[in-house]
């Protein structure tokens, strides 16, 4: 219990070693005073930016606005002072201020960005209500009847698709010309059968909403690409979509199972009607692969994310982009909507998982899950590979730094548990009740782990 | 089946054509395209026209096992092509794929193709329909097309490899020396069209392996000869040029003579002295006839131009032309050398060189009185004859005021702003030895031995360097920091101890790390430097270093004769101690520098190895005040008493003035140390403006004392005529030139300005005005 106050007091105010609160009156202004008063004044507003006043620094400047609270590396203002990449640097044509001064800022912005001591937090809380939308219980329970025997259950290369039923205890891997089914016990993993996938390699797998579809994609490196629907229950193929010329990286399914929505390395989006077959829209907006699709539990929206960091938020029906969230600097890994439909959840290369308040795209929480500054030459050490977010509320995640991390949400706090592995961990999903953690490695192997076990 | 492997030998050239290929290497215009990258291959096994390989005392033969990561997948991927610039090897990679510039980190390369996207390029399950195969041999769409077959070497051992679960063997044997087995190639052309060669590769085991399959082959000079992917030459003309070959981070080059069969006709004429012994010896080995020497006439408005920077008076015409002395040209060359335009001429070209730029905003530390005692610093070491060595070192080492103390303005100059220790390595490479090491800031250098180590252990001997502000806003103090770190390696922030260039690491403890470079640099050992410094100074003399450009040093750009690169170097250190002058003087004299620009049969397409001479445009200040002689101008600068362009301080950078003049003749902006600022070319524009432009005819119109001046000199209108071909041209006109001005105008040539004018105006835009020849 002790052990878990000390860590909710360190991840609440970051970095901060004495326990004061950093507020814009006491300790930011007199920097700003310092520092960027020169060009950012009432009379002189560079870039259309006044910083002398809390309320004209929390208005921005003429791109918009220059904090988000709770995140720095985001926060333009950071970006600018730490001299990053893709930031202007400031203030201009001199060496960056003091760390000790940016660490400050850093303080500031992930307390909530105070204006003085009795200020408010602009830290969103994170409210979770299971109740409040997500999918109900579906009066059969979807596990298979009927499967045909797998064939190659030792031939798979490595888990890079892999999903776990929202309501039975059963998980779909992608293996070789065929997803394996298996259904899953606390720590132990059966295998049931297989359903065929003559198409090619298996990119992604996703279960509906209500468990009752498995949605697999995938196909031939540079020559065709499928999604191919199944009915668990039968245990049959319901119907295939669409003809790529290069593989369907990632797809997934509508609640309803109206909507089927694709992407692909050719940076394209695309929506199918599932009861036609025809493709309802074809949309490029991303600047790279297209590399995670997931529908939200509510409604037609989905959410699609890129090799470039770059995440927009779609209306099957209509086509029509409700969001883009570009918080992320790398490649897009996998995304996992909030069973009430009010949070995203992105996993990305740059080590970080965002949580997204889907009310207009603000990123309430960014964590550094799975950041190592690697030891030897050349090895990547960073990046989250993959996420699941379980029913119950609890998040897991797998990352380059061989490391499986478990988060517990709750108000606006996050608490971590962690877990090493000899192989970096692929891919990574919560079983229906939330208990075990099933893991697929970079060898081609499954394992399962109790939630209570990781610590 | 034979008949597939044609057809699909010829998709595949077509593809190539079209599509990827390794780098062309930088400015060879002539280099071909197809030659560089491997047909589809059944090599090794069919090629037995050379022995099996032997290894010497102490070595062994390397064991292949056909399928090694390190030593047989990367190699298989950049033979192809695939790291190359234009492709996966692009900062950006292509199509989503990036791999590391001719496999610089091999490792980072690993992670790309089997970790990065787990599943997507390899597929250890079924191997063969691995995204990097399939792409490779064309089965499936890739914008690269089909780079390799599935019966070659290439798709074997990655295959085998795949098979083999992909490991990963970064600790196996490193490859340290790559060299041809050469055998005799001097060729007798037309008889004899081909010539084998083997690349074999040394590793740090002593163990040597035939590479032929594995390297890049390139010719520099492909109408000479042309290389195949197995290392077989084929001749094509008469000449010489080099193969180079490429693995991993090395290069190494052979040279292919290909020489007339029958004996060559001609007795080579005696030299004047040994420089023309070695130029000489290079001309015969490959049947070359040099040119003739050139009259008195071009020989005095040559000289004078490329030592004195303008064309010589009539007086000093007529006196050279009156002079009977046999030795008179020597007499001239050291009565040039002696006089102070010769200075202005270094002093301009290393002001040019050293950046001397100045501003009027008093904070970037170079205000115009820095600059102007930079420059008076250059010129009175020009003046006093500063041993060349002395003047780097005093450079590089240079502390303090830069007002006061005006050296250290290398510090303020070069790198105008913020000071850059790589800058200033990169900077200090290119003026003092002609290296150019940019590229190994990021890669290792794709033509040279430059690794990124080299780069930044470089780099090191800069990193204590600072500047402050001095005790008036102008001033700028430049000190070193002796307890400096050194520079961090990019990838793994490993410290890299100061390094000398292709030497060890330097004993710098408790030095100034700058002195300890200078030392080295400067030493009459040094190769680098001595050869770099005696290069520039011969090509002021014939528009073309011996290895050209004289700043782009590196293996792949060898010198066009060798033994005479060594010798000038050796003397201008050793004998000479870095004394310009004793080096000037011994190139003027050769008769290699007196040839003729006519050429005969035999000579008519060398540019390389100075037959003849070449027809050069002076640089835009030598141009500038050529034309000031030529036309009795005495021309104004703003902010300046000078009366010629080549003494400006700072060039023409300030010249409002004449400044359209400095930039249509392409003065160099001072913005980098390359020689390649000062642009010699001849272009539309720059006629044009000799043609309207204000500096030649406002001496017809504003200034019209020029024409009536000479004509009051003289009663006959022919000698008016000549009067000004002498000056213009330094020249008598021919008597058909003659005829030709007076038959072209019937009217009065006696008392006619505007028809002198215009003799004056034809013969300034003429070719023979605006070229050194």
């Amino acid at each position: 219990m002790m052990k878990y106050l000390v860590l909710i007091l360190v991840i609440q105010i970051g970095l901060s070693v004495n326990a004061e609160k950093i507020t814009f009156d006491k300790h930011i202004r007199p920097l700003m005073k310092e520092h960027c008063f020169n060009c950012h004044n009432p009379d002189k507003s560079k870039a259309g930016l006044d910083l002398s006043t809390y309320e004209a620094t929390l208005k921005g400047g003429s791109s918009g606005e220059i904090i988000k609270a709770g995140a720095p590396d985001s926060s333009l203002l950071y970006m600018t002072i730490t001299h990053h990449e893709d930031a202007e640097a400031m203030p201009p044509k001199k060496p960056k201020i003091a760390d000790k001064k940016i660490a400050l800022f850093r303080e500031w912005i992930l307390g909530g960005i105070l204006e003085n001591e009795g200020g408010k937090s602009k830290l969103r809380k994170i409210e979770f209500n299971v109740a409040a939308g997500s999918a109900e219980k579906p009066a059969l329970i979807p596990m298979p009847k009927q499967l045909s025997k797998a064939q190659f259950a030792d031939k798979v290369p490595v888990v890079q698709a892999m999903a776990s039923s929202p309501w039975a205890p059963l998980i779909a891997v992608g293996g070789h010309k065929e997803i394996l089914l298996y259904e899953t016990g606390s720590r132990e993993k059966q295998l049931l059968g297989a359903l065929p996938f003559d198409e090619g390699v298996v990119y992604d797998l996703k279960f509906s909403k209500n468990g009752s579809i498995l949605i697999a994609s995938g196909g031939v490196g540079a020559k065709s690409g499928k999604v191919v629907l199944y009915d668990v229950l039968k245990g049959k193929k319901i119907t295939s979509l669409a003809d790529e010329q290069d593989v369907v990286l990632a797809a997934d399914v509508s609640a309803d199972h109206q909507f089927v929505a694709i992407g692909t390395p050719l940076r394209m989006i695309k929506v199918f009607s599932v009861k036609t077959g025809k493709m309802l829209h074809r949309i490029k907006k991303h600047t790279d692969w297209v590399t995670a699709v997931s529908f939200s539990p509510k409604g037609d929206t989905f959410a699609t994310g890129d090799r470039n960091g770059g995440i927009h938020i779609w209306e099957a029906k209509l086509g029509g982009i409700v969001l883009s969230l570009s918080d992320h600097k790398k490649k897009i890994n996998d995304l996992a909507w909030r069973a009430d439909a009010m949070m995203l959840a992105s996993a990305s290369e740059d080590g970080k998982f965002i949580l997204w308040d889907m009310k207009d795209g603000w990123p309430a929480k960014v964590v550094d899950a799975h950041v190592k500054k690697s030891e030897v030459r050349y090895t990547r050490t960073t990046g989250v590979l993959s996420l699941d977010w379980s029913r119950s509320g609890t998040l897991v995640t797998s990352g380059r730094d061989k490391k499986v991390r478990l988060w517990k949400v709750d108000g606006s706090k996050l608490t971590k548990s962690a877990q090493g592995k000899d192989h970096l961990v692929t891919a990574v999903s919560l079983s229906q009740d939330g208990k075990t953690v099933i893991l697929g490695d970079f060898t081609g192997r499954l394992s399962l782990i109790s939630t209570n076990d990781i610590k | 089946m034979k008949k597939f492997g044609i057809i699909s030998g010829l998709i595949s050239l077509v593809f190539l054509a079209f599509a990827c290929q390794p780098e062309e290497q930088a400015k060879d215009g002539q280099e071909s395209k197809s030659s560089q990258v491997a047909k589809p291959v059944e090599v090794v096994e069919k090629r037995n026209v050379l022995p099996p390989l032997k290894p010497g005392p102490g070595e062994k033969l390397f064991v292949d096992s056909g399928f090694s990561y390190r030593h047989n997948v990367i190699p298989a991927l950049q033979r192809s092509g695939c790291n190359a610039g234009s492709c996966h090897g692009s900062a950006r990679g292509e199509d989503g794929f990036s791999l590391s510039l001719f496999g610089y980190d091999p490792e980072g390369d690993f992670y790309r193709i089997v970790e990065e996207l787990p599943g997507r390029r390899v597929d250890l399950i079924e191997p063969e329909k691995s995204l990097l195969l399939t792409k490779a041999v064309g089965d499936v769409a890739h914008s690269g097309g089909e780079l390799f077959g599935k019966d070659s070497v290439y798709y074997k051992s990655i295959l085998k490899w795949l098979e083999k679960g992909a490991p990963a063997d970064f600790d196996s044997v490193e490859v340290k020396e790559l060299y041809i087995e050469q055998g005799d190639l001097t060729v007798k052309f037309p008889s004899e069209k081909e010539r084998q060669i083997r690349a074999i590769a040394k590793y740090s085991d002593n163990s040597i392996r035939d590479v032929t399959h594995l390297v890049i082959f390139k010719s520099n000079n492909k109408s000479i000869a042309k290389i195949d992917g197995e290392g077989k030459i084929e001749i094509n003309g008469q000449g010489s040029t080099h193969i180079f070959a490429r693995y991993a981070h090395l290069t190494t080059i052979v040279e292919v003579k290909s020489v007339p069969e029958e004996p060559k006709k001609w007795e080579t004429p005696k030299g004047f002295n040994d420089i023309d012994k070695l130029v000489y010896n290079r001309l015969d080995e490959l049947h070359i006839k040099p040119s003739d020497v050139v009259g008195d006439e071009n020989f005095l408005r040559r000289i004078s131009i490329d030592l004195i920077g303008r064309i010589p008076t009539v007086d000093e015409y007529e006196s050279f032309m009156a002079d009977k002395n046999p030795k008179k040209r020597e007499v001239l060359i050291d009565k040039l050398i002696a006089s102070e335009s010769f200075n202005d001429v270094w002093a301009a070209k290393w002001g040019e060189l050293l950046r001397n730029f100045t501003n009027t905003n008093p904070l970037d530390g170079t205000a115009m009185i820095a600059g102007w005692n930079y420059f008076t610093w250059i010129r009175e070491q020009v003046g006093n004859n500063r041993p060349w060595n002395e003047f780097a070192s005093d450079l590089i080492t240079s502390n303090g005021s830069n007002i006061r103390n005006p050296q250290s303005n290398y510090y303020t100059m070069l790198p105008q702003g913020k000071i850059d220790p790589m800058k200033l390595g990169e900077d200090t490479a290119q003026l003092f030895m002609g290296l150019r090491t940019q590229c190994a800031q990021c890669h290792n250098h794709p033509f040279d031995q430059w690794t990124q180590d080299d780069y930044f252990g470089f780099t090191s001997f800069f990193t204590g360097v600072k500047r402050k502000l001095g005790s008036e806003i102008r001033e700028y103090y430049t000190f070193t920091d002796i307890n400096a770190e050194p520079a961090k390696h990019p990838i793994d922030g490993k410290a890299m101890p100061a390094k000398f260039l292709g030497g060890d690491v330097a004993d710098v403890k408790g030095k100034d790390p700058r002195k300890v470079l200078a030392q080295w640099l400067t030493s009459p050992d040094n190769e680098l430097f001595r050869r770099n410094m005696a290069n520039r100074i011969w090509e002021q003399f014939f528009g073309k270093g011996i290895v050209h450009p004289v700043d782009d040093v590196r293996i792949s750009n060898p010198a066009a004769n060798e033994p005479l690169l060594h010798e000038l170097g050796r003397r201008f250190a050793y004998d000479y101690k870095f004394d310009l002058k004793k080096l000037v003087r011994d190139i003027c004299n050769s008769r290699t520098y007196q040839h003729s620009m006519v050429p005969n049969e035999s000579n008519k397409s060398d540019d390389r190895f100075f037959s003849h001479s070449y027809l050069r445009r002076p640089r835009a200040d030598v141009l500038f005040d050529s034309i000031s002689i030529a036309l009795d101008k005495t021309p104004r600068f703003r902010r300046s008493s000078a009366t010629k362009a080549v003494s400006l301080f700072e060039g023409g950078r300030r010249d409002n003035f004449n400044s359209y003049f400095f930039k249509t003749f392409g003065q160099a902006k001072r913005e980098s140390v390359c020689t390649c600022e000062d642009l010699k070319e001849a272009n539309l524009s720059q006629a044009l403006h000799l043609i309207n432009g204000e500096t030649i005819n406002k001496t017809f119109t504003y200034h019209p004392q020029y024409i009536p001046g000479i004509m009051s000199k003289f009663d006959n209108g022919a000698d008016i005529v000549r009067h000004l071909y002498v000056k213009i041209l330094t020249r008598q006109p021919t008597s058909e030139e003659l005829n030709y001005i007076f038959e072209s105008d019937p009217r009065d040539k006696k008392q006619n300005r505007k028809f002198y004018d215009n003799v004056a105006w034809a013969l300034m835009n003429s070719s023979e005005f605006m070229f050194n020849h």
